[in-house]
Order: structure tokens, then C-alpha cells, then sequence
């Protein structure tokens, strides 16, 4: 019973210790030490609670957008979009942050999540109507859309939004009201990472014990057979993208909000492209999700420190996921039939 | 503004429209090779720069024609891996192609702090002598006509569009698909690399992170905005090529933002996708069962 | 060309052990019900499917056929039931596709061209080969199919029920395209289930039964019931139930009414012309008709799947025309989709879940805005129970079962909500006959009960026995409406083919 509790969690296992493997030859035809390189890379991520703290707050955006691409992934729809729909979401929470003044924390801070959700959502939508209603398919939108985003961002954080008394390309900071708690010691780490895992919980309902939920997943596995069934197919693909680009506009908010103080252009490394090995990775499901996205995480804050002691760039973390993708794909989403 | 002043305007307008058109229509070339066999490629990021990245580094060895005959190899490798991967392990091809492009952004990224020892930013490798841009330019656009006339008058181009069509029909009419698909597949890799030579060898003379910057994204974009034809993505990749140069042009010049001259391309694609109806090979993205 | 023997002593169950002989310039038919393995055959032949053993020679030598390249080089043709033309290419382009006439590496259009015309001439066959395959009609597309064979050399053309989708009278051109093909020497193998073909177009003629051999014979030498006999095996009984529907149940009022329907099909031809329909509650109202000819429109445009472009449809005295899918279910109209698997079932659901579909807004099955599992799991079991489906359990994925026992989930949800009328496209296809028959004792419960049907099948035998009306469609317009008991084969047939008693 418990082996078979634990069956699906085998191979994204085998994939990340494949990928691991991968890695350390790459380290170590470059020259390097691979275990010098994985114990400081450990070391970096959780060898001390300042360690423990970053891994948690880099995974924190991860898991929201990779929520994001598993909620669009289970009703059979890739959104290559959610930086866009990301950066979107944490300008609209930056302008929400610093336009309104005088409001109490409980008041503010729900409403520049808010902002950055509905943004989120109402720019993931596009696509989801267009594929809904024009057959259009969404990751050549979603791709396009991204790079709309950013110039978008870039346009508006260069010029009307811009932060007059800085020189930096970015929005005046947020209010105090509106900001996050977080912690002091430089990791970064913010109430956001409880926010991130109200919203896996929030997905794992959604999912599994409500009707939408249901017409998602049903959607995602059979859209002839939901749509002969009475399933409004289109309009359950538009509310599947509205909330995954709602999850990836609260990741970008929280970033705002709890990190930056401030939406500065290019603050993305990319974590909405990320998010998809995190998905991927993660089965699709919440639970897969938030393991898959402490891993990334953890690889993340550890690369940097391991970047700093032993100079094999962290670079080497992205090659990682690029290899997870591969063999963690193989499992899941074979092909897509129109 | 008088004629003189219009022909100074325009003349180099066009020129640098010419050369930012070029690697989209070399890529685009490409991605007109693997879709019309069937397999959906947004690698091509990834291809060109790998292609890039490894014609820089063996340019910088053996002399730039070298580098353009290690990128075309390389991207060729990259682009039968993408194959590779959506027919033997039965990826996605939308999860391989993001699998790809990550992996070709994180290992150059990687291979350049490690073989060029640079500081970190900035971080960029030279190259001395350059390739002239012309002869991409001249190249990419005979290989449209090439690959037109390649696609519809020629028996390969028939079964090409067979396999992308439909691959189980085109079986039965006694075809081997899977050689089909390789070589579209070898086809994209290589004009995808030619594209990042163009990049690294011709138009800058140097590598830097990330140096194809969505180039391959928006040759996939003139696919799609041309049909999946070489003369309507090409139109497509010389339109988007004027766009980028005239915001060059315009510069600090006159009101109009970058931003939305850079745009263009996207919205483009956007307006594309819903009003055109573009009509995609049918069998486009299909996993064989 | 010398005699062309093929054998398989085959392990695969769809084909045992069955070996036959077609000899140059005959026509060699292979008769059998459905699930006879005449496909599978068919298949092995042309290098698609291959055999667990077993050998094939072709003019007396051995061949190995792993493709069906291979199938093509040693002068084997096929042409299958559904085309194999891509829609997007011309016709010409598809008859050349693989076998490209060319000059300097140039594809030499005008060269295949002419070789083309040529040999179609010969057969007698005229197809516009510049339109685009997409453009044709089944009996065009059909009859280039031939070409194209012909055109690879074939000297064995095999027709996989060349008849299933034609008309009558193209049915009968086809078979002096047939008759033409082999005047010039070559051979036809061709399957069918319509004995009528077999005894006229046929000079040889194999039987199968259940994957096996049942006989061969001389076309000539053998009659129709000797036929009927081998393909149904002398134990089985041929005379089937019939059972009409009790008088009592059938009421007077309109169950589900369809009043001059218009209905758009693929590329926004008009499919279904004025259609009207009534069923009364409590009757079994059968539609027949060859396929294709506007069925498929019509139960979708009934369910709210396809939307009208005039006319109405009216459930119990409601006009329903502008509802959509899940209101009209809801007011009591139920559907059985014709292909279980991609429209009836999501195959990686468990069976609870295919349950629900449909009905997960409703409170009464554990639906509603949040769902009730506990509630979900007994309403399956119970109606898991009830429709006799043979499963692990509520929680085993739909792809587990069966073929029957998958179509008995589809009926059995279908029917949970205890509808009001039920649209059936082809309920019993592919099944065996215990399951066929659970379907209709799950239908016919609830006919009793007052529900109106609206059946459509492609097999006249069917229909007769379970239908109370028979309707036939021909061409998209309802050609005529027969009592059961006035329904001669005939008769019937001559409706479905012209269109007119």
C-alpha cells in the first residue's frame, strides 16, 4: 500500500538524480570538482537557516507560476506565457502599492494581490479565448504575449511609471502598508512562501473536489467527450488560463510586494520559463508542484553560493532543469491530439 | 524632406532592415522544414544559439569558415535531438522544444564562463575577423526561392507535405516517413545554426548571454504570419526585419517608443493567429499512437 | 503472372491459421460479420498489421512484407475503407505521392498526368485529379484510390468493403471498375459483408468466422444460404428475438419533435435539408440509411452539438432550438455518441468520473459547485450494479474494461437521469451479442417507462428489430417513415438508395 502511495514519485526521483549525474560529468569535464561543487551547492541551500530561508524564497515564485502552467497543463493547454502574465502581475501590484495611500496593511496588501491576480488573469485569458474561440493555437500566443509583456513593462517603467527621483528603470516603492513581512537576513524570505502554499491548497481543491475542477481535468483528458457530455469546453479552457494567469500575476505581486518593494525592470530571471520544468516535474499536480519547486528553489540559492566558493558557474542549476524536462516530460503530456 | 534626404533615409534603412531580416529568414526557412514534417519547433531559439555559441568558439580556432561549418553541424545535432526526443522518448514537442532551448541558453551561458574564465558581467567573446553580412543576406533569400520551388515542384517537397499533412497516409502510400522526417528535421537544425553563425560570425563578432534574444521566437512568429510558406515567411521576416531597423532609425528621433515598433512583430502574430486562420499542416504536433 | 498463394497459420486471435488463394484475373471476395478478422487480414497483406507467423507468396515466390512499401513492390494495392488521400494535396498529387514521375529532379506533373488519364480510361473512371482531395465526394475519392493502386503496378487490388459508404447506384459502377480491372488480368480481392455483392461480382469467395476459416468456395457452386450458414456457424440459430415494444407503453404525446431542421455539415455544406422528425413516448423511432447521408448532423443537432440554421427541435413540448448542450440534458434529452472512445468515455478517468460527466453540476449524483465524493463513489457503484458492467470497481480507469462493458457505462450514464428522450448513434457497433443485447434491455427499461428514442444504425436488421418506426435518411432530407411491420427490406433499401418508395 505505501509502496504503491509512493510508485508516482520513483521517476521524477530517477530523473532528478539523472540530472544531477548529468551535471557532475559536465562539472567535471570542465574541470571541476562535482562533489566540491554539489556540497557547497547543499551548503548554499540548506546547511543554515539563512540557506534554508533563500531556498524557500526563490521557490516561492516558482510555485505559484509552476501552479500556474499545471493548472493550464491539466486542461490540456501549454502556458509558455506566465512570465508575461508574471511581469504584468507585478507591475499592477507596484502601481496598486504606491497609488493608494493611507490604508491600513489588511486593507492594502489584499488589494495589490489582488491587482496583480486579476491582471495575471485577464492577459492569460487572451490567449484562452482566442484558442477557445478562434482555434488559434496559445503557445504561439502566449509566446508572443510575453514579449509584448516585457516591452510593455519596459515602455511603462521607463516612462509613465517611472520613479522620478531614481535613475534606475523601475517604479517608486511601494507604500509600508503594502509591503510583506520578511525576514531581516537578507534571504529574501517573505510571508509570500505562506501565500504560495495557501494557493497549492487552494489548486489541490480546486482540482479535485469542485465542479470546474472537474470540467478542467476533463477538458484536459477527453474535449470531445467533456463537450458531448454538456461541458462548455470553451469556456472552461478560457476560466483554466484566467486562473493560471492569475497564479503567475500573485507570483510576480508577491515578488513586488515582499522582495523588491518595487517593480524594477527585468526583476524576471525567468521564472515563468522555469515554471515549466517545475510543473513538469511536479506531475502537474499541487503536491508535485511544491516538492518540484523547493528543489529548483534549493538548486537556485545553493548555485550562487556555489558559484562564489568553488567557480563553477551556477549556470550549471539551469542545465539541471533542462535535463529534468527532458526526462521528466517523457512520463507526462505524450503528444497532443487535436 | 526632399528627395536626397528620403534616399539617405531610406538606403540605409533597407540595408539594416536586410540584415536584421536575415537570421529570421534563415530560421525561419528552418522552421518551415520541421513543422511541414510535422514537428512543432519552438527550439529554434535554442538551435541558433547553439549554433552561435559553438560557430564563435571554433571560429575563434580555425577561422570563420570553420565556425559556420561547426554551428550548422551543431544545430543539425540539436535539431535531430528535438526529433529524437518527440519520436523516440514521445516528448511533447512543445516540452522538448522548452527542454531544448534551456538547455542550449544554460550551457552556453555556462560554457562561456568556463572557457573564456571572464568576469561576470560583462561577459562576451570576440572574434577578430568577420564574415560579411551580404553573404548571409544573398544566401537566405536564394534559399527562399530554393526551398520554394523545393516544396512544390520537386517529389520530395510532395512527400514532405505528405508527412506533415497526414504521416499515417503517407505511410500507406509506401513512404518511409521517419527518413522524411529526419531530414527536415537535419534541414532546420542546420539553416537554425546558419542563423546563430550569422549572429555570432557576420553580424556582431562576438558572443554574449542570451545573444539571440527571442530571434528565434519571432522566426517562428513569421512562419505562422506566412503559412507555413518560404515566400509568405519570408515577406513576413523582411517586414519584421524593416520594423526592427526603422526603431533603430528613429531612435530618441521622433516620439514614437521603441517599445512599440518592437512590438510590431508580436502584435503582428497575434492579429495572425486570430484573424488569418492560419491553416497549419494537419498533422502538425501529432504523437504517433 | 502465375498463381498467387497466401498463407497464415496465425497465432493472432483477430486471424487463426486462415490461408487463401486468389488467382490472376478473378475476383475473389471474403465474406464475414463483423469482428470476422477480415480487416486484420486485409492488413497483413498490405505489410500494415504484421503476423505472428505465417507466410505470403506472391507468383509463387515467398515474400516478406513489413510495410507497406514492400506490399507495393511486389504489385499489392489496397485500398481501404476510409481514404488514405490527404485532403490538403490535389487527387493527382496523392495518386503520385512515393512513385513521383521526374525529369532533372523535377516533379514532372504533366508525364504522371498523362499516365494517369491513361489508366483511368482504362477503367473506366473519370476523377477531376486537379481538385483537391478535400473536394471530392466518398465515390471520387474511392475510385482514385483504384488509380493510384493501379498506377503503383498493382496486379492484386484489395477493396476493403469498397460499398460500405456508397450509394447503390455507385456501389454498381464501382463493380464494373472491378470487372474492368480484372478483364485486364489482374486480380481483386475484395470484403464485404453483403452476400448480394459477393454472388454477383465475385468468382471465388472465402468465408470467415470468429478469425478462422469457415470455408472456401466457387462463386458459381454455392448459393446464398450455404454463405449464410458458413459465416454464422451451423450451431448458432439464425432467427434472432424479436420484441416489439408493448402497445400499452406507447403513449400519444411527443416525446422529442424535429420540425424542418436545416443543418450545416463539414465545410459549411448543408447536410441535414428540412428534417422532420416526431417521436411519441415510449416508441423506439429507428433511422436508417447509408452512411454519410446527413445522420451524424442530425442526432447533433437534436442534442445541441451542432447548431441549426433553421428549424426547431422540441423535448415534451418545450422548444429546446437555442439551448445549449447541458440545459437540453438537463430538461431531459440523452445521448449516446457514436464513438465511445473518443466522444463516449474519457479513457483515463476512472469509471466514477465518467459517471459524473455530465452531471457534476447535479446535487442529486454528488455534483454541485463542490463535489461529494463519498456521494459520486455509492451513485457509480449503484449504477455500475444496475448496468450489469463488469469492473474492479468505481475507481478503475474506464480503459480497463472492455469494449461492452465501456458502452454499458455510456448507456448507463446516459440513462442515470432518468431522460425523458435518448438520441442513439449506432449504440451496438462492434459489440458481441450479450453485450448488444444488455444495451437494448437498458433502452427498453426505459422505453416502458415512457422515454422516446431516437435511434440510428447502419444495419437494417437492427433496426427492424428494435425499432417501432423506421425513418430513413437519403442525402439529408427524411425520405420516408415506415411502420415496422410495413418495412420490407426492399422497400427500405430502395429508400435509402434513391430516396423514394
Amino acid at each position: 500500500m505505501i509502496l504503491r502511495r509512493l510508485a508516482p514519485a520513483v521517476q521524477p526521483l530517477l530523473s532528478v538524480a539523472g540530472a544531477f549525474v548529468v551535471a557532475g560529468v559536465v562539472v567535471w569535464a570542465c574541470g571541476g570538482s562535482p562533489l566540491e561543487a554539489l556540497s557547497a551547492l547543499l551548503q548554499g541551500s540548506c546547511g543554515s537557516s539563512t540557506g534554508l530561508l533563500r531556498t524557500l524564497s526563490k521557490a516561492t515564485p516558482l510555485l505559484l507560476s509552476g501552479l500556474a502552467v499545471a493548472v493550464a497543463l491539466r486542461a490540456g493547454l501549454f502556458n509558455i506565457g506566465a512570465e508575461g502574465q508574471l511581469i504584468l502581475g507585478a507591475l499592477a501590484a507596484a502601481w496598486a502599492g504606491h497609488a493608494f495611500t493611507g490604508l491600513p496593511a489588511w486593507v492594502h496588501i489584499p488589494i495589490c494581490l489582488a491587482a496583480g491576480v486579476v491582471v495575471g488573469a485577464v492577459w492569460a485569458a487572451i490567449p484562452g479565448a482566442l484558442r477557445a474561440w478562434r482555434g488559434s493555437h496559445e503557445v504561439i500566443v502566449t509566446i508572443m504575449l510575453n514579449y509584448l509583456a516585457i516591452q510593455l513593462a519596459h515602455f511603462l517603467v521607463n516612462g509613465a511609471m517611472k520613479d522620478p527621483v531614481s535613475m534606475a528603470p523601475a517604479t517608486s516603492m511601494v507604500e509600508p502598508s503594502a509591503r510583506l513581512w520578511a525576514a531581516a537576513d537578507g534571504s529574501n524570505f517573505s510571508a509570500g512562501f505562506g501565500l504560495a502554499l495557501l494557493a497549492a491548497v487552494g489548486v489541490a481543491v480546486l482540482l479535485r473536489h469542485t465542479a470546474l475542477g472537474f470540467e478542467i481535468r476533463a477538458v484536459g483528458l477527453g474535449a470531445d467527450a467533456a463537450r458531448v457530455a454538456g461541458v462548455n469546453v470553451g469556456r472552461t479552457m478560457i476560466s483554466a488560463m484566467a486562473i493560471s494567469g492569475g497564479l503567475a500575476g500573485l507570483a510576480g505581486a508577491i515578488e513586488v510586494l515582499g522582495v523588491h518593494r518595487r517593480y524594477l525592470d527585468a526583476f524576471s530571471p525567468g521564472y515563468g520559463f522555469d515554471s515549466i520544468a517545475v510543473a513538469l516535474l511536479g506531475g502537474g499536480n499541487p503536491v508535485g508542484v511544491t516538492l518540484s519547486s523547493l528543489l529548483f528553489g534549493g538548486l537556485s540559492a545553493g548555485a550562487t553560493h556555489m558559484e562564489a566558493w568553488t567557480h563553477v558557474p551556477r549556470q550549471i542549476a539551469g542545465i539541471v532543469q533542462g535535463v529534468v524536462i527532458f526526462s521528466a516530460g517523457a512520463r507526462y503530456l505524450k503528444g497532443r491530439r487535436r | 524632406m526632399s528627395g536626397p534626404e528620403l534616399a539617405g533615409f531610406l538606403l540605409p534603412l533597407g540595408v539594416s532592415a536586410l540584415r536584421q531580416a536575415t537570421p529570421l529568414v534563415l530560421a525561419g526557412l528552418g522552421g518551415i522544414c520541421s513543422e511541414r514534417v510535422g514537428i512543432v519547433n519552438i527550439a529554434l531559439e535554442g538551435m541558433m544559439l547553439a549554433g552561435a555559441f559553438s560557430g564563435l568558439v571554433a571560429g575563434r580556432l580555425a577561422g570563420p569558415l570553420v565556425g559556420v561549418t561547426v554551428a550548422v553541424t551543431v544545430g543539425m545535432l540539436v535539431g535531430l535531438t528535438h526529433l529524437w526526443a518527440t519520436r523516440k522518448l514521445r516528448l511533447n514537442h512543445i516540452v522538448s522544444g522548452v527542454a531544448i532551448n534551456l538547455l542550449a541558453l544554460h550551457s552556453t551561458t555556462f560554457l562561456l564562463r568556463r572557457l573564456f574564465n571572464q568576469a561576470d558581467p560583462p561577459v562576451e567573446a570576440r572574434i577578430q575577423t568577420m564574415l560579411p553580412t551580404a553573404l548571409f543576406t544573398g544566401l537566405a533569400l536564394a534559399l527562399v526561392v530554393v526551398f520554394h520551388l523545393l516544396l512544390y515542384y520537386t517529389p520530395l517537397g510532395l512527400r514532405v507535405r505528405a508527412v506533415g499533412e497526414s504521416e499515417a497516409d503517407t505511410r500507406m502510400a509506401g513512404i518511409d516517413t521517419a527518413r522524411v522526417k529526419m531530414m527536415g528535421l537535419a534541414a532546420s537544425g542546420v539553416l537554425a545554426g546558419l542563423a546563430g553563425a550569422y549572429l555570432s560570425l557576420a553580424q556582431v563578432g562576438r558572443f554574449s548571454d542570451d545573444m539571440v534574444s527571442g530571434r528565434g521566437f519571432i522566426a517562428l512568429a513569421a512562419v505562422v504570419c506566412g503559412r507555413w510558406t518560404p515566400l509568405g515567411m519570408a515577406a513576413a521576416a523582411l517586414a519584421f526585419g524593416a520594423f526592427d531597423a526603422l526603431q533603430f532609425q528613429l531612435q530618441g528621433s521622433v516620439a514614437l517608443p521603441g517599445e512599440l515598433l518592437r512590438s510590431i512583430p508580436y502584435i503582428a502574430t497575434v492579429v495572425a493567429a486570430m484573424a488569418l486562420r492560419p491553416r497549419p499542416p494537419a498533422d502538425l504536433g501529432r504523437q504517433e499512437e | 503472372m502465375q498463381s498467387i498463394t497466401k498463407r497464415y497459420p496465425g497465432g493472432v486471435v483477430a486471424n487463426d491459421a486462415v490461408s487463401l488463394t486468389v488467382l490472376p484475373g478473378t475476383a475473389h471476395a471474403v465474406v464475414g460479420e463483423n469482428g470476422a478478422g477480415k480487416s486484420t487480414l486485409m492488413g497483413v497483406l498490405y505489410g500494415s498489421i504484421r503476423p505472428d507467423s505465417g507466410s505470403i507468396e506472391v507468383s509463387g515466390s515467398p515474400v516478406t512484407l513489413r510495410r507497406p512499401a514492400d506490399a507495393i513492390r511486389h504489385g499489392i494495392g489496397l485500398v481501404t475503407q476510409h481514404t488514405t488521400m490527404i485532403p490538403a494535396l490535389t487527387a493527382l498529387d496523392n495518386v503520385l505521392l512515393g512513385f513521383e514521375p521526374s525529369r532533372l529532379g523535377v516533379l514532372d506533373r504533366r508525364m504522371g498526368r498523362n499516365r494517369v488519364e491513361e489508366l483511368s480510361a482504362q477503367a473506366g473512371i473519370e476523377v477531376d485529379w486537379g481538385a483537391s482531395a478535400d473536394a471530392l465526394s466518398v465515390a471520387a475519392l474511392q475510385k482514385a484510390e483504384i488509380v493510384k493502386a493501379l498506377y503503383r503496378g498493382a496486379r492484386v487490388l484489395i477493396l476493403d468493403e469498397p460499398t460500405a459508404t456508397l450509394a447503390p447506384a455507385e456501389a454498381d459502377r464501382l463493380f464494373a471498375v472491378v470487372h474492368g480491372v480484372v478483364a485486364s488480368g489482374a486480380s481483386v480481392l475484395f470484403i464485404t459483408h453483403k452476400l448480394r455483392e459477393v454472388l454477383d461480382h465475385s468468382d471465388h469467395v472465402t468465408v470467415l468466422r470468429g478469425g478462422a476459416k469457415a470455408g472456401d468456395r466457387v462463386t458459381a457452386e454455392t448459393c446464398a444460404d450455404e454463405l449464410v450458414s458458413l459465416m454464422l456457424g451451423s450451431d448458432r440459430s439464425v432467427a434472432h428475438s424479436v420484441e416489439a415494444t408493448p402497445e400499452a407503453s406507447r403513449r400519444s404525446e411527443l416525446a422529442l419533435q424535429v420540425s424542418s431542421l436545416t443543418v450545416r455539415g463539414r465545410g459549411g455544406r448543408p447536410a441535414v435539408h428540412s428534417a422532420d422528425l416526431s417521436v411519441r413516448a415510449g416508441e423506439v423511432l429507428g433511422v436508417a440509411g447509408v452512411d454519410g447521408s446527413g445522420q451524424r448532423e442530425l442526432a447533433e443537432a437534436v442534442v445541441g452539438l451542432r447548431s441549426a440554421v433553421s428549424g426547431s427541435v422540441t423535448l415534451c413540448g418545450e422548444d429546446v432550438t437555442a439551448r445549449s448542450v447541458a440545459s437540453r440534458a438537463a430538461a431531459g434529452l440523452a445521448y449516446v455518441p457514436e464513438d465511445r472512445h473518443r466522444e463516449g468515455l474519457i479513457l483515463d478517468f476512472d469509471l466514477s468520473e465518467n459517471l459524473l460527466l455530465g452531471r457534476h453540476r447535479d446535487a442529486s449524483a454528488g455534483g454541485g459547485r463542490f463535489l461529494q465524493r463519498r456521494r459520486v463513489l455509492a451513485d457509480a457503484a449503484r449504477l455500475l450494479t444496475e448496468g450489469g458492467v463488469v469492473s474492479a470497481g468505481a475507481t478503475a480507469p474506464a480503459s480497463s474494461l472492455s469494449g461492452g462493458n465501456q458502452q454499458k457505462v455510456v448507456v448507463a450514464r446516459a440513462l442515470a437521469r432518468r431522460p425523458r428522450a435518448l438520441v442513439a448513434m449506432q449504440p451496438t457497433r462492434g459489440l458481441d451479442v450479450g453485450a448488444s443485447a444488455a444495451v437494448y434491455d437498458a433502452i427498453r427499461a426505459r422505453t416502458a417507462a415512457g422515454m422516446g428514442v431516437l435511434l440510428f444504425s447502419l444495419d437494417l436488421d437492427e433496426l427492424r428489430e428494435v425499432s417501432d418506426r423506421i425513418a430513413v435518411m437519403y442525402n439529408g432530407r427524411i425520405a420516408g417513415v415506415l411502420d415496422r411491420d410495413d418495412a420490407a427490406m426492399d422497400q427500405l433499401g430502395k429508400l435509402m438508395t434513391e430516396g423514394r418508395p
